[in-house]
């Protein structure tokens, strides 16, 4: 799955460790999400969109499948 | 959790997991001593204090996956598929070998190192491949 993750946390200067602390997960869990191997649950997924103030979708993108 | 009580936390079972492990030392020396010695009673009792050895350890290693977060818990389901499937190969592997009788059959003691080596390994893959670019 496509994320916007990496774009969205350079724009606020946020370490991936510190987008980490944010929503409860580790450094690598954000690595891997960005990296888009690894989809977050949707209470992470949750929690991703509230940090940034969008919603689900403005962050992932399934590509329609 | 706050970072603060988290670091307090893994500390503390960093503690615990070291004093498990000097336990899972120690275990298996005074049980063979036990079982050793040739008495019903201190057989059973050697199989025993030998096997408890495991139960903190064991315990400790759950805790620690299960407070882990959602990707860490992947990583050890991957690394502990593979542990599993690389004992069941070589388990095998010995097997024929063994009824071919081209070695001696081993210890069954050799297990624990070979699955220690596989769930690491199987971490270490599992952790790379997440986190290399799609």
């Amino acid at each position: 799955m496509n994320n916007r993750l990496r774009e969205l946390r350079a724009a606020r200067n946020w370490s991936q460790q510190e987008l980490g602390v944010r929503v409860g997960v580790s450094r690598q869990a954000i690595i891997a999400i960005e990296t888009g191997r690894f989809d977050p649950s949707l209470p992470l997924a949750f929690k991703l969109a509230r940090v940034f103030d969008l919603s689900i979708e403005q962050i992932f993108d399934d590509d329609g499948k | 959790m706050e970072p603060n009580s988290r670091f307090r936390a893994n500390v503390r079972t960093f503690y615990a997991w070291i004093g498990s492990m000097a336990l899972l030392g120690i275990g298996p020396i005074a049980g063979e001593m036990l079982v050793r010695n040739g008495s019903l009673v201190e057989r059973v009792a050697g199989v025993a204090v030998a096997m408890l050895s495991w139960v903190p350890w064991i315990l400790i290693v759950i805790g620690m996956i299960r407070r882990g977060d959602e990707f860490s818990l992947r990583v050890h389901l991957v690394a502990l598929a593979v542990a599993f499937l690389g004992i069941m190969a070589v388990l095998a592997t010995i097997d024929w070998l063994t009824r071919a009788a081209f070695i001696e059959q081993p210890p069954l003691a050799f297990i624990w190192p070979v699955g220690f080596v596989l769930w690491f390994a199987g971490i270490l893959v599992a952790n790379r491949h997440y986190q290399r670019p799609a």
